[in-house]
């Protein structure tokens, strides 16, 4: 028996690829040092949101926790280096470890659990991890932070276009094993849990196994984030694990849609540049920052990934229809 | 593993909720190639037996054998890579992935287990995600569905996504499937379609576990019926016997017939 239908077309590494080159470019198009920063700022961010993404997007697993992994690996690269004199590469390979081992230790007890047990468990130590980065001054210099040592190659301080590639470059990474995961089996399996976790283990898909090993991958790209963070801004502090950092991980993953393969990085790109161009408009910033938001929930559930879908015209033309009834 | 030997072996099983024993003292084989129907009244306990056969619950006492191998403690996932699959009464596809995507979850277990092993598969990684394609759309033209591949389960009828069910189970080419209520809520022509498509995977000797309300289509379908009433087995017997059973007369269709008096 052969299949006289041939299958939909699988989806391809090319995307991917093509971004990367985008991102290569992308010092040549640009104006300045901050327009660099900012450009190193989205990166950074669709790294920890791509980790998010396969987590809640992918899997359905929600933590409120991400923002402190950024920040423990941040810290690690640190403390690795200051305190324990570590080379940086050997501290970068240290941090993500310290990350995952967290996680895991975090993830063992929870994940077997249902529901919303792993929100209120991940915010419970995102508290505690705050407190502790406040309060332990000795060790992790308490408000003010660490001023963490510029990256060195032959003896001299890395200049800012090489800093630049180096984010790239993780980046890079990040974005074509998120896509591995995505486009393979895995992201299958992820999702068939976030849909019905019975379902799932009726299929064979070891459903605690799996909810563990996302959440240990999604810790390692938030550490992964916390040292390219370090690397650019030469400081940690626990502003980094702040509340703030959460709702822009949510709001990046809102806007550029859920469970989608490049949403992470069109929510960055939005969520971290908009606010520069809005500040022109004054005090009006915020409100139009807000409505922006509203606008999305609304029109895009599936956010900016999710514009090429038909459903998504179908929900607006629905919507619209409906309040055409009614006036 | 001898030929002789039942694919599956359910020996004196109970499970109990609280005070209510739902199933008490069970047992009955599938032979190997057989199409072995499991009915009964509303409240028989054939659901729970259900439940217990493919690990969603585990029985308070008993043994289960699945291919010459105790299954009674094992999790679900591992009895379904055994080779046990199953449908739902209550269709659960998954909503987020297309029609294609929930056959090929049914293949789940045959990708390699977590990223790194995915990693290392490297290209070969890539073959076997295009054979398993391959193998989900030849399914989905067996239950005649090749044409909605790239749709979203939920804009199928009920009895599209029932024979999606199906085909999602037989993905992982099992040993034993289990349909669990697999007419409820179709149609005629539906449940007509659905019977034919049975009957032609047991003519391919595929061995099954039927749990239904229809009887006709019931009896039509099975080699060997299984007969719960309040949690203990009543009859196990060829459907031309069990029909004229006494016992299961007055549990079941006599029941019926005295509620119909009313």
């Amino acid at each position: 028996m052969s299949a006289i239908f041939s299958p939909p077309r699988q989806a391809s590494i090319y995307p991917a690829l093509a971004v990367l080159a985008l991102g290569a470019a992308l010092p040549y198009l640009l104006h300045g040092g901050f327009q660099l920063r900012l450009a190193m700022l989205v990166w950074i961010y669709a790294i920890l949101c791509m980790g998010f993404n396969l987590l809640y997007g992918y899997a359905g697993q929600i933590s409120l926790g991400q923002q402190t992994f950024f920040a423990i690996g941040a810290y690690a690269f640190a403390l690795l280096q200051l305190d324990l004199h570590w080379p940086a590469a050997l501290a970068f390979i240290g941090s993500l470890i310290v990350c995952a081992v967290v996680a895991l230790a975090l993830g063992v007890p929870l994940l077997r659990l249902r529901s919303h047990y792993l929100a209120m468990a991940t915010l419970a130590f995102a508290l505690i991890f705050y407190g502790v980065t406040t309060r332990w001054i000795d060790f992790t210099g308490g408000s003010s932070g660490l001023a963490a040592p510029p990256l060195k190659f032959a003896g001299a301080p890395l200049g800012r276009m090489a800093v630049y590639y180096l984010v790239l470059a993780f980046a890079g990474v990040a974005l074509l094993l998120h896509d591995f995961v995505a486009r393979g089996a895995i992201g299958r399996a992820l999702q068939a849990i976030r849909d019905d976790e019975i379902g799932a283990a009726a299929l064979g898909v070891d459903v605690i196994r799996y909810k563990l090993r996302v959440f240990v991958l999604a810790a390692v790209f938030a550490g992964m984030a916390g040292v390219a963070f370090t690397i650019v801004s030469l400081r940690v502090d626990p502003s980094m694990s702040e509340f703030h950092v959460l709702v822009t991980i949510l709001t990046i993953a809102v806007v550029g849609g859920l469970g989608s393969r490049f949403g992470a990085l069109l929510g960055a790109a939005v969520v971290i540049v908009l606010p520069q161009t809005l500040v022109r408009f004054g005090d009006l910033e915020t409100l139009i920052y807000g409505v922006f938001i509203v606008v999305f929930l609304v029109f895009l559930p599936n956010g900016l990934a999710g514009l090429p879908d038909r459903e998504t015209w179908r929900g607006v033309a629905t919507f619209l229809k409906m309040n055409r009834g009614r006036s | 593993m001898t030929a002789a030997s039942p694919l599956l072996r359910v020996e004196n099983v109970t499970r109990r909720f609280g005070g209510l024993v739902a199933v008490d003292g069970v047992s009955f084989e599938i032979p190997r190639g057989f199409v072995v129907g499991l009915i009964g009244p509303n409240g028989a306990g054939k659901s729970t037996m259900f439940d217990l056969i493919t690990g969603v619950r585990s029985a308070s006492s008993g043994e289960i054998h699945f291919d010459e191998r105790r299954v009674t403690h094992e999790p679900t996932h591992m009895r379904s890579s055994r080779g046990l699959a199953r449908t739902f009464q209550i269709v659960r596809l998954f909503p987020g992935l297309n029609v294609l995507e929930n056959v090929l979850l049914g293949l789940h277990p045959k990708f390699p287990d977590g990223l790194w092993r995915s990693l290392l598969a490297g290209r070969a990684r890539m073959r076997q995600e295009g054979e398993a394609r391959a193998r989900a759309m030849t399914l989905l033209e067996f239950v005649g569905l090749a044409h909605r591949a790239d749709d979203r389960v939920g804009e199928l009828t009920l009895g599209q996504q029932r024979l999606v069910d199906v085909a999602r189970a037989l993905a992982s080419d099992p040993k034993l499937l289990m349909l669990d209520e697999p007419a409820a809520g179709l149609n005629d022509a539906e449940t007509g379609n659905l019977a034919a498509m049975l009957s032609g995977l047991r003519q391919g000797g595929l061995s099954m576990l039927l749990v239904e309300h229809d009887i006709d289509f019931i009896m039509n379908a099975c080699d060997r019926i299984v007969v719960m009433d309040r949690g203990v087995k009543i009859a196990d017997d060829v459907p031309g016997k069990v029909r004229a059973d006494e016992n299961v007369i007055a549990a079941y269709i006599g029941r019926r017939a005295a509620h119909a008096a009313h």
